[in-house]
């Protein structure tokens, strides 16, 4: 073993230990709490996370596999400008879309004062009132499913076109080609997207706390600020982390098993839509489009004018100022952590090396609740055991720690698939000219693998500026990223000052997307 | 749709075991003494380019035409780049042409302002990499196309085509468990299963080995004749086509 592997197997070690922390509190006692919350929580909690995610999922997957069905196959009208467009709903976090949605369906929205002022329909519009775990699908399915979108579509530019060529010659219509051929031979990157999903409601906190709809990610919340019983939190923690490996397992099975490769992979020749169906075509993709961008959008506008003129845009400096310098401090950590880690995997491969980046990866489908309670559980004692404990626990230092525990993944996945890209030759070449490993790296590869460091650095930036559940549970005293602010005034119905912010991070959103369908076409 | 019914239902199909040998009954145009001139397939005046291409690009075909008689078996032989796959495209209506007409038993399947999409034709292709279904075994890869017809039938026919192209015993497996002369016999009897008018084949022995191949070329003229089918081979080497084929068309 040398110093590398040994460095890498340390950052492992240090970033997976809340997840270890968490599952050794199944050992500790339990909080006073605990029997409370396996009683009258746990039950309830698990059985809305499940049937929350599991919902969402399975719409999401309808909707991404049609769509990216569609793009394939035909000749939609405006078909350029979908495949971009299709993705941006991505850029809106569910938490943002949730407010959004709440006062766009609300008394004083937009569609209640329509129908009361210019149709004069009667006021009490209880004909308009979509009970929260409905509306909560549909903000998951409309704001997520471009996950399956991608994953099926680029599934799909893999298959062999003459397969769903010879189903049509064989006298399968659109339909039983679709049913019985494209869904079959796609049905698991079609699973693979919707466990997509299913991670990310399970994991998502703001919508669920912004509905006030109690899960598993809220109740941890809740078990630590409402009932002040971390053990309790870490225990329901745990059992939810338990649950989600299980999760992870399967989808690992599921997704391994490829079907065998099509020789020679040809894409299909798009038919033209004409009349009727290209209509129908055409609403499919309006659809998505105007409930996921332009309305949110439209609202978050006219809240911000509001804003402007009412002038309390200023107060958005500081927590601007915070989620840049966090966020771009903890892109550049998990850049750095995943080059090490990928790295060593690839040049020094041996089953305990290449599990690092596994761990690594695995970490992205831990919920943030979870992963705040793991981290506060494991940091929190450093304060009573340390007398410089607080420079850990009092600062911002802990959540970034938290930011890198949790969202290495992305940096992991860019810095692999570059270095697989590269494989091993200029690091050997290096070497063999006499080039100690280090050097081997830095001269041979580093300058190689400069897009990918690009590439990682931005993604994982994106992703932390709009963060939310770890920056609400782990920020310290009187320190607000934009997210928190978002997602604070919106809960203080202050919809107006949280404008501004969500734009922010919204834009920002809208850059991630861009840099995904960068090259794509 | 009315008319993709009666192409299935009046088309004959052989009996078990011993296909027939007679000229299908309630085909007006197809006495018992066939002319020589007597179009099955037509194809007349056909352009394409490829919509990728450009306008710039060179046009595939530029007023082409092909007659073929029924039951016939023509060799299609070019050169690489000269269009050969994309005849058979065309006439399968995977691709549109850009003018010119394609018929098929005195039924119109293309012309400039109407197309018959690839599914009501009545005619079967066979791809070059054979393009099984992954996820199907043999048995419903041959049924595939069958889905019209009562459980009973189609039972007795994919029976019939197993039989037919000697698989019998690995109607169970899936496409990647079987060797590549039994994936081509399956593509072949899951094409004939719906006794298509007009079997299209695409280089159907370049990925084989020539032991192989011999063997194949001699089974899919041997096929081709027994169920009285009309076909068109494209292939790149002039020697297979003279093989297996009545007559050749250079492209």
């Amino acid at each position: 073993m040398n110093r590398w592997t040994v460095l890498a197997a340390g950052a492992t070690l240090l970033f997976a230990a809340p997840a270890v922390h968490l599952l050794s509190a199944l050992w500790a006692p339990a909080g006073e709490h605990w029997p409370f919350i396996q009683t009258h929580w746990l039950p309830q909690y698990a059985f809305n996370s499940l049937w929350l995610s599991a919902t969402s999922a399975l719409a999401a997957a309808a909707l991404g596999t049609v769509l990216a069905w569609l793009e394939t196959a035909y000749d939609v009208p405006l078909r350029r400008l979908w495949h971009g467009a299709l993705v941006l709903p991505l850029a809106v976090p569910p938490y943002i879309a949730a407010f959004v949605y709440n006062h766009f369906l609300g008394y004083t929205g937009w569609v209640q004062s329509f129908l009361r002022e210019i149709i004069g329909l009667p006021p009490e519009a209880a004909y308009l009132h979509i009970p929260p775990p409905a509306l909560a699908v549909f903000i998951y399915v409309l704001f997520l499913y471009p996950y399956v979108y991608l994953i099926v579509l680029g599934d799909l530019a893999r298959q062999d076109a003459a397969v769903i060529e010879s189903a049509r010659l064989l006298g399968a219509g659109p339909v039983r080609t679709f049913f019985r051929v494209v869904v079959p031979m796609s049905r698991r990157s079609i699973v693979a997207g919707g466990l997509f999903v299913a991670f990310e409601v399970l994991g998502d906190y703001g919508l669920a706390a912004y509905f006030g709809i109690p899960t598993l990610s809220t109740g941890i919340v809740q078990a630590w600020f409402g009932l002040y019983d971390l053990p309790a939190a870490e225990r329901l923690a745990a059992c939810f982390l338990i649950g989600l490996i299980g999760l992870i397992m399967l989808e690992r099975l599921i997704t391994r098993r490829k079907l065998p490769y099509t020789p020679r992979p040809r894409p299909l020749s798009r038919q033209a839509l004409r009349g009727g169906r290209a209509a129908l075509a055409l609403l499919v993709h309006v659809i998505p489009l105007v409930f996921g961008v332009f309305i949110p959008l439209a609202q978050l506008v006219a809240f911000f004018r509001a804003a402007l003129a009412a002038g309390t845009v200023h107060a958005l400096w500081t927590p601007l100022g915070n989620t840049v310098a966090l966020s771009v401090l903890g892109a550049a950590g998990i850049t750095a952590v995943a080059t090490l880690v990928t790295a060593v995997a690839r040049h020094f491969p041996t089953r305990v090396t290449s599990a690092f980046p596994e761990v690594m990866l695995a970490a992205y489908a831990v919920p943030g609740a979870v992963v705040a309670v793991g981290v506060l559980g494991l940091l929190l004692p450093l304060k009573t055991l340390f007398s410089f404990g607080w420079m850990v626990t009092d600062t911002p230092l802990m959540l970034l720690y938290a930011y890198l525990a949790r969202y290495l993944a992305v940096g992991v996945e860019t810095m692999r698939a570059a270095g697989e890209r590269l494989g091993r030759r200029y690091f050997d070449a290096a070497r063999l000219a006499g080039a100690p490993p280090w050097r081997a790296f830095w001269r041979g590869e580093a300058p190689l693998l400069l897009p990918a460091f690009i590439s990682s650095m931005l993604l994982a930036w994106i992703e932390l500026a709009k963060e939310l559940p770890l920056a609400l549970l782990l920020r310290p005293f009187d320190f607000e990223t934009l997210a928190t602010t978002a997602f604070l005034y919106a809960g203080d119905e202050r919809l107006i000052q949280a404008a501004a912010p969500s734009l922010i991070i919204i834009g920002v959103g809208a850059l991630s997307v861009i840099w995904m369908m960068r090259g794509k076409r | 749709m009315h008319r993709v019914k009666v192409m299935f239902e009046t088309k004959e199909r052989p009996s078990k075991g011993q296909p027939s040998m007679k000229k299908k009954a309630g085909d007006a145009e197809a006495g018992d003494g066939e002319s020589v001139d007597e179009a099955y397939v037509s194809v007349r005046d056909l352009s394409f380019r490829y919509p990728a291409a450009g306008k710039a690009a060179p046009p595939v075909f530029d007023g082409f035409n092909l007659t073929v008689r029924q039951g016939e078996i023509v060799a299609v032989t070019g050169a690489s780049g000269r269009g050969k796959t994309t005849l058979l495209r065309l006439i399968a209506g995977l691709e549109r042409p850009s003018r010119g007409t394609i018929e098929l038993d005195g039924v119109r399947l293309s012309a400039p302002n109407a197309v018959v999409p690839p599914e009501r034709r009545g005619v079967g292709m066979v791809f070059q990499d054979y393009a099984l279904f992954p996820h199907l075994t043999v048995y419903d890869n041959i049924g595939f196309g069958l889905f019209r017809w009562s459980k009973d039938r189609r039972h007795g026919r994919i029976r019939e085509m197993i039989r037919l192209v000697r698989l019998d015993g690995l109607e169970g497996r899936y496409p990647h468990e079987l060797s590549g002369g039994q994936q081509q016999r399956v593509a072949l009897a899951r094409t004939l299963a719906p006794a298509p008018k007009l079997v299209l084949l695409d280089e159907p022995f370049s990925n084989l080995d020539p032991d192989l191949k011999a063997e194949l070329i001699a089974d899919v003229r041997a096929l081709l004749r027994a169920v009285q089918t009309t076909a068109l081979i494209v292939t790149h080497d002039r020697e297979d086509a003279l093989t297996v084929a009545d007559r050749m068309v250079e492209l």
